[in-house]
């Protein structure tokens, strides 16, 4: 009976998994995927000026930070960078998102080239494993080799920007928070998730003492966000992130359940979509916004021109709101050529003639009229529309000037307000 | 017969507990405490009696130095104190590292594991591997196995042990290894914290095998404490020893070190772009910003990084540089010292 219970026990005892008596075998399981990660996204890399890069395509298409490739004489747009194969590239910034801290930069003559998918940031979880690869303090340059370093998630969804007003928007409003150790060298550089997917940019590092170096805190931009400036990265256009126009937020933090609405300007975008003041916003985009951070952090990473859906609650409604993102920074419109609308010839005895004056345009909103003569710009004389189109070309969108006309023997003031074209 | 049956289904149901109860990540957390368990037998304690390097300062001006940025900076150089180290041969040999007996030594305490104090003889060293012998009089003592280093993979795990402050208690710091062939292929480069209580110490696989030697390759590098460490290979380890061993002391001549990280292959940037000026370094004494363009060094033109890379190599640490920079839209004259790689 006592044989019968011993074996009993012997082969129950036996049938427990392996794997818990062997514990160094489970680590070299884990260990072995972290290292076929790394052969797998190394090739990847972009070494460019002091800092890193990853590429997203075939074709050489690659990611930064804004940072990396700027400089106090304006963005550096021709580089030469080099890959771990010990290969250089002749490369382009083609596109900068300023405040987002994000370029995307074009390798030349480049194909099949080793890239990455960019995954979905949203997931990542705290706790999860992330590899960083980078150039910290330069080490990689003697040999290509660049650094990998890895951590967790400590946060998602972090904001680690301000946002005290629209006109002081900066830093990372919405980022992945990592232990990974990265450090001055490794900005612009991917982290990725242990499926091998680009989930984010490292390029901020909370630093100690004003020493730049990692303190077990770095910050990366989310893929998701990158995902969607890349397409207006990729037609070179400047600052790209929006605002709801008119949308004034109530700038004290909520009780953790929404972000509230102070203000809405009248005739605006937002009272247009139906935004009104003391709304509740719980939602944007499908994402939960329980602070007034979160409600930055989810607008930061859409372009302006896309229309948001948010959910609203008004005392105890929930409604549905749709709204277009518009283009931050009013200097950018501005920056954006102004223009006249006007088809001109130059007559013999001296003066511009109007040929056509297109709808809607500035000058037609100012009444000029087909077969008024011009005479001068902001009392310069002009000869010639070549002339005229000089003076208009050194203002600025929102500059007004006044034109002298003759129209049917007398001589008119026409006050135009530039704007630029649609 | 009721109790053996009863015994007899809980033991049946251990083998699903046991599968709840052991998930790979409580597996990789039990691996390293085996490791530890394994390796900390050959991890030291080294009490070092060094002169001290600089006049000694007063409490008052100790204090007054702790608040300036620079000596928060300081924060990151090597500590006085006891230092870690690792038995290399049963007979007594113990490694740890050169700049913690780099001066006069009056006198070496080591404490091993098993809770003696030995006194400790002074052997070879080699600064640029960073590597001090000391002999103690002893037989027995416990190794590790070596790694074969050949085979070692970016992203593999890794382990350091060390023992101080406190010659009782081992300590053990955990990361990967971040890349292969540093300095001039000498080093291994991992994010496990090297740090004062480890330097010197052993770093060693999930199987508890020895890689490397936890040594800071630079005084100057105050990424070291941030995720960028290096450990001296073991492979050049036994190639050094017994050279070690017959007291032979290499040291490595001065480099010079100006100190800016710059951008490399900015086309459009005719000169060297800084992009970070390093601490107490030659290039933050003489005033270079960050942004500032290096565009002659010492007379002649810089086109790019590599070129002032170069000319820097030609010369002695402490030479007087005349440099030409552009800063803004002017270009300005600097002159600087070039301090010493350590």
């Amino acid at each position: 009976m006592n044989r019968v219970w011993m074996a009993s026990l012997v082969i129950l005892l036996s049938s427990i998994p392996a794997r818990a008596d062997d514990p160094v075998a489970a680590a070299r399981g884990v260990e072995a995927a972290v290292e076929r990660i790394v052969d797998k996204v190394v090739p990847a890399f972009v070494f460019i000026g002091g800092g890193s890069g990853v590429c997203i395509s075939e074709d050489g298409w690659f990611v930064t930070n804004f940072h990396v490739v700027n400089s106090p004489q304006g963005i550096i747009k021709r580089w030469r960078v080099k890959t771990p194969d010990g290969n250089s590239w002749l490369a382009e910034v083609v596109g900068t998102d300023t405040r987002g801290d994000i370029a995307l930069v074009k390798m030349k003559e480049a194909k099949d080239r080793p890239h990455v998918d960019l995954g979905d940031s949203d997931l990542m979880e705290t706790g999860e494993y992330v590899i960083a690869v980078g150039n910290p303090f330069l080490l990689g340059r003697p040999d290509c080799r660049p650094t990998v370093s890895l951590g967790i998630v400590s946060a998602n969804h972090r904001c680690e920007g301000s946002f005290d007003s629209p006109k002081n928007l900066q830093g990372y409003l919405d980022c992945i928070q990592t232990d990974a150790a990265v450090n001055p060298g490794n900005s612009g550089g991917p982290l990725f998730n242990m499926k091998g997917e680009l989930v984010g940019i490292n390029g901020s590092i909370s630093p100690r003492f004003g020493n730049r170096v990692n303190t077990g805190i770095g910050y990366a931009i989310p893929s998701n966000q990158i995902k969607r400036f890349i397409p207006t990265l990729k037609e070179g256009k400047g600052n790209m992130h929006g605002v709801v126009d008119g949308l004034t937020m109530l700038p004290k933090e909520s009780a953790g359940d929404g972000a509230t609405v102070g203000r809405v300007k009248p005739g605006s975008d937002a009272e247009k979509a139906g935004f009104e003041k003391d709304d509740l916003i719980v939602e944007v985009q499908g994402m939960p916004t329980p602070t007034l951070a979160r409600w930055w952090g989810v607008v930061w990473t859409w372009p302006a021109g896309e229309t948001l859906a948010f959910k609203v609650k008004r005392g105890d409604k929930t409604i549905d709101v749709s709204a277009k993102l518009s283009p931050l920074d009013e200097e950018e419109k501005a920056k954006q050529k102004p223009y006249l609308g006007l088809r001109m010839e130059t007559s013999e005895d001296g003066g511009i003639v109007v040929q056509g004056v297109s709808p809607e345009s500035p000058a037609a909103k100012a009444g000029v009229q087909s077969g008024d003569v011009i005479k001068s710009i902001d009392g310069k004389e002009v000869k010639d529309a070549g002339a005229l189109l000089k003076v208009v070309g050194e203002h600025k969108t929102g500059d007004k000037i006044k034109l002298k006309v003759t129209r049917e023997g007398k001589e008119i003031e026409v006050e135009v307000t530039l704007e630029a074209r649609k | 017969m009721h109790s053996k049956l009863i015994a007899l289904a809980v033991l049946a149901a251990l083998p699903a507990w046991a599968e709840e109860a052991s998930p790979d990540a409580l597996a990789v957390q039990r691996a390293y405490a085996e490791v530890f368990k394994k390796v900390s037998p050959a991890i030291v304690s080294l009490d070092i009696d060094l002169e001290a390097r600089e006049k000694p300062k007063s409490r008052a001006q100790r204090l007054q130095d702790m608040m300036t940025p620079a000596a928060l900076r300081e924060y990151y150089k090597r500590p006085e104190g006891p230092v870690s180290g690792v038995i290399v041969g049963k007979d007594g040999y113990i490694l740890t590292t050169y700049y913690a007996v780099d001066g006069t030594v009056h006198g070496i305490q080591v404490h091993l594991a098993d809770g003696r104090t030995l006194d400790g003889k002074l052997l070879g060293r080699d600064q640029a591997l960073d590597l001090a012998l000391v002999k103690v009089d002893a037989k027995g003592l416990p190794t590790l196995e070596p790694a074969d280093v050949s085979k070692v993979r970016v992203g593999e795990f890794v382990m350091i042990v060390g023992r101080s402050p406190d010659p009782e208690r081992a300590n053990m710091t955990a990361g990967i290894v971040s890349a292969d062939g540093r300095n001039s292929n000498t080093a291994i480069q991992t994010d496990a914290e090297i740090d004062y209580g480890n330097i010197g110490g052993a770093l060693v696989d999930l199987d508890g095998r020895i890689v490397g030697i936890a040594a800071q390759l630079s005084t100057q590098e105050y990424g070291l404490n941030s995720g960028v460490g290096f450990v001296t290979r073991w492979d050049c380890v036994e190639r050094t020893l017994p050279d070690l061993k017959a007291g032979k002391v290499v040291t490595r001549p001065p480099s010079p070190f100006l100190g800016v990280q710059a951008a490399e292959g900015a086309l459009e940037v005719e000169g060297a772009q800084i992009d970070q000026v390093l601490p107490d370094s030659a290039a933050e004494k003489a005033g270079l910003r960050s942004g500032d363009v290096i565009r002659e060094f010492q007379g002649e033109k810089i086109k790019e990084w590599e070129d002032l890379s170069k000319l820097i190599h030609l010369c002695k640490p402490g030479d007087e540089v005349k440099l030409v920079v552009r800063r803004g839209d002017t270009d300005i004259e600097i002159e600087a010292v070039l301090g010493e790689r350590k």
